[in-house]
């Protein structure tokens, strides 16, 4: 093991490979930060350049790619309020509101610095988990994946703090959409009204940054100003001296960077959940485990914190049953894996044995990555802060058109140009109703998983749901769920009995 | 004088145009080609794609732009490809299977009409083996009739090769089945064998490679033995003839009405191509296979395909009502 990992560092200290990794970052926090954009296509986009490379400068430059994303992605999220990657909409709820007050600057800073540490924690966690990776994956079957998908909409809706009502009925509507489009368990059409646009169902890229991103910019436009409130003195707004201030926020809350990496790393393992789940669930547990919960979502700290360290530290998880099954965790690892065929790699049990340096060496590629990213991320902070002093007049036409050409990049479909459009007015509506649109985006994401993870229970257990009752993992996360559902209406009775005590 | 010389350049004008439009009918293609993919970067269709692709530009003397159109088990890029201007500068790798079975298997009315297609060449094929998890009973498959229960299969979808390969064998074998479904890929289904939620599966080495610790061939779909598992039988020689007609043929195919001429000038290139040693060194390497077949009796085969899909209707039909 020591001497697949000294092989490993010393191939990174050849030229080239960082020469590679910079090129990688370059790119990917690029296509991070523009809205619509992501590693899916970053990454689609350099694989043909990789052809003639070394296989492990190949490695390097999506190792680059996909760490950078992520800071990338939390750039527009913090200043715009408009994610630039899916996994990045949880950053949206602490960033913004910090980037109103004048503290742009500062919540950037976390966000390079929690990257930083996530992607460190998560290879540290990737590497300790490495020897028991098939029992991980082995354990997480379809009644698993139920139980955390329920599991985890109860908790967003009761975390959106908004009415759970409302909490639930968006998580509702984001399942009733996603089950449009082709079913290969049914092998029918649903809802595709006679269209073969709708045949894979609605969009993700063009749904998800349409309803937060376009509806954003409805509401901004609508609002005027500057992103920085008024009452907060231009004059009087220290950037640099705010990045410090990040960076001491990040290294003086190492509980929190820690259980985030934990998560992070842990979803990314288990094939199948991706980023957003990742984010979202450490957001979440950060909230719960928070001395003044009530703070989240408010422009704490904590909160980009929490998101972006699970983000960042998912990447290290993502890798490994990748390259021990062949089996890719998230888009962008499907991608790798073909990276990895064309340069002859077979991922298996075979690779484990005998190529563990090239397993090291692409870690290892993402912290270096990750190292580049968050010093430019650094330095960079002050003037892209300054960006949340323009008027909204002047960026909201330029972040829509990054929008739709970031939607219609995708698959250059013009009509995923009019779906984000459509989904932005959805999403306006719902915003205006007190619909928190995190739920519908989280039913939406998660609802193809709810509905395959309980047919395939079922298919496994021949109709008996005694399935969710016997597999352990399943029960607990299905019983934690109850429980969630149950705090409001615990809380609501003390308040009554409580009031009822009083004379 | 002058007139002479009049007409000595008009005939002289004359042949340069003759010449260069005899040099733009042989200079085609002129520009960029592009080539679609109807599945996801990094598949098997994508890398196999790409790797031709690199040997396949040289012979072409254009670049082959490379576009991933996934979805819907295939169907989305292939009917790109059936839609697109038929000018030869569109091409790709179209899947048959699923349009094949609509028809035949499922009795629907398919999307597009496959016999209008151009078809290029056929460059492979890949059989698939039937593997169980190494702790079942089953040491071949004619073990599964006698457990006197359903033997759950783990594949991907409805209509999916994997899924048409299980029901055929069942139907031929008079053996009871039943499915998991949903798989994303026929890795995931792999893994699903493996850690036992299902108890066999079907897909190439590539496919359960990555659980390979964990499973154990029973069958090859091919005719005869592959070199990966020389141990283990081959549909041909176990007396299942019929089931080699099934398994996904890689077609590269062209817009319908795409004249002929163009067509024979990527058949011609890319028949140079595959057969460049390093290039079949990788296919073999990474658990594909090579089978460069010319369009005529690739139309056969595929017919062929169709007939036994046809066989197959009343039982699958039957199959699906019982559950």
């Amino acid at each position: 093991m020591l001497d697949s990992m000294a092989l490993a560092i010393e191939r990174l200290a050849d030229p080239q490979a960082l020469a590679m990794l910079l090129t990688g970052v370059i790119i990917g926090t690029t296509f991070g930060a523009l809205p619509g954009l992501g590693s899916i296509v970053a990454l689609s986009v350099v694989l043909p350049f990789t052809f003639g490379m070394d296989p492990l400068a190949a490695m390097y430059l999506y190792a680059g790619i996909m760490s950078s994303v992520t800071f990338g992605g939390s750039v527009p999220a913090i200043l715009l309020n408009t994610p630039g990657t899916p996994p990045n909409a949880a950053t949206c709820f602490d960033g913004y509101p910090m980037a109103k007050r004048g503290e742009g600057a500062r919540a950037i800073s976390v966000s390079a610095t929690s990257c930083l540490v996530g992607s460190i924690g998560g290879a540290l966690v990737t590497i300790a988990l490495l020897p028991v990776i098939k029992p991980i994956v082995f354990a997480f079957g379809p009644p698993e994946f139920f139980g955390l998908v329920v599991f985890g909409l109860v908790m967003i809706a009761f975390a959106s703090r908004a009415n759970m009502v409302k909490g639930l009925v968006g998580g509702g509507v984001g399942l009733m959409l996603s089950l449009v489009g082709y079913s290969e368990i049914y092998d029918t059409y649903r809802y595709t009204l006679g269209s073969d646009y709708l045949w894979d169902g609605i969009p993700l890229v063009p749904f998800v940054v349409g309803l937060f991103a376009v509806s954003e910019l409805i509401t901004y436009t609508a609002r005027g100003g500057t992103t920085v409130s008024h009452d907060v003195s231009e004059t009087k707004i220290n950037w640099h001296g705010q990045i410090i201030t990040g960076i001491h926020d990040v290294l003086s809350r190492p509980v929190q960077w820690m259980r985030s990496a934990a998560i992070g790393a842990a979803i990314g393992i288990i094939p199948g959940l991706g980023g957003s789940v990742a984010a979202f669930m450490s957001y979440f547990v950060g909230m719960q485990r928070a001395d003044d919960p009530e703070s989240y979502g408010k422009g704490n700290v904590e909160g980009i914190l929490c998101a972006e360290t699970a983000n960042d530290a998912k990447e290290g998880g993502a890798l490994l049953p990748t390259v021990a099954f062949g089996l890719p965790g998230s888009p962008d690892m499907a991608i790798l894996l073909g990276g990895f065929v064309l340069h002859g790699l077979e991922p298996g049990p075979d690779l484990l044995r005998n190529h563990m340096d090239l397993i090291y060496a692409l870690l290892f590629g993402i912290v270096i990555s990750q190292v580049i990213t968050s010093g430019l991320g650094l330095a960079a902070a002050p003037w892209l802060a300054r960006l949340s002093l323009l008027p909204n007049r002047w960026i909201a036409p330029f972040v829509l058109v990054l929008v739709f050409v970031g939607t219609f990049m995708v698959r250059t479909n013009i009509l995923d140009v009019a779906m984000a459009i459509a989904a932005g007015i959805f999403g306006y509506l719902m915003r205006r109703y007190g619909f928190p649109l995190i739920t519908i985006a989280i039913g939406y994401i998660l609802g193809p998983l709810a509905e395959k993870s309980w047919i395939q229970s079922m298919q496994i257990s021949d109709d008996s749901l005694m399935i969710f009752v016997t597999e352990p993992i399943a029960l607990v996360l299905l019983l934690g769920a109850l429980a969630t559902l149950m705090v409001p209406v615990v809380l609501a009775l003390r308040k009554s009995r409580a009031r009822g005590l009083a004379p | 004088m002058r007139k002479t010389s009049t007409a000595l350049f008009v005939s002289l004008a004359a042949a340069a145009m003759a010449f260069t439009t005899t040099q733009t009918a042989v200079a085609f293609p002129d520009k960029p080609v592009t080539f679609i993919v109807p599945f996801g970067v990094g598949g098997n269709f994508d890398v196999l794609a790409r790797k031709l692709g690199q040997r396949w530009e040289k012979e072409l003397g254009q670049p082959v732009v490379i576009k991933s159109l996934p979805g819907s088990g295939g169907r989305r890029g292939s009917l790109q490809i059936y839609r697109a201007k038929p000018d030869g500068y569109t091409i790709g790798f179209a899947h048959f299977v699923p349009f094949l079975a609509d028809e035949h298997l499922m009795g629907k009315k398919p999307a597009l009409d496959l016999k209008k297609f151009a078809m290029i060449y056929k460059v492979a094929h890949g059989p698939n083996y039937i593997f169980v998890r190494k702790d079942t009973p089953y040491k071949s498959v004619h073990d599964f009739k006698k457990a006197g229960r359903p033997i759950k299969f783990a594949s991907t979808g409805i209509g999916a090769i994997t899924w048409t390969e299980a029901n055929a064998l069942a139907g031929i074998l008079n053996f009871q089945l039943s499915f998991v479904l949903g798989y994303k890929k026929l890795a995931d289904a792999s893994v699903a064998v493996a850690k036992g939620d299902a108890e066999a599966g079907l897909g190439g080495v590539r496919h359960f490679r990555g659980v390979k610790d964990d499973v154990r061939p029973l069958m090859f779909f091919g005719a005869k033995r592959d070199s990966h598992y020389p141990d283990v039988p081959s549909a041909g020689e176990l007396g299942l003839k019929r089931l080699t007609a099934l398994g996904s043929p890689r077609i590269i195919v062209a817009p319908p009405g795409t004249p002929q001429d163009k067509v024979q000038v990527f058949r011609d290139a890319i028949k140079r191509a595959v057969v460049d040693p390093e290039f079949q060194a990788w296919v073999k390497k990474s658990g594909m296979y090579l089978k460069p077949q010319d369009p005529k009796s690739t139309w056969v085969d595929l017919e062929e395909q169709g007939k036994v899909f046809a066989s197959l209707a009343e039982a699958v039909a039957a199959a699906r009502k019982g559950k």
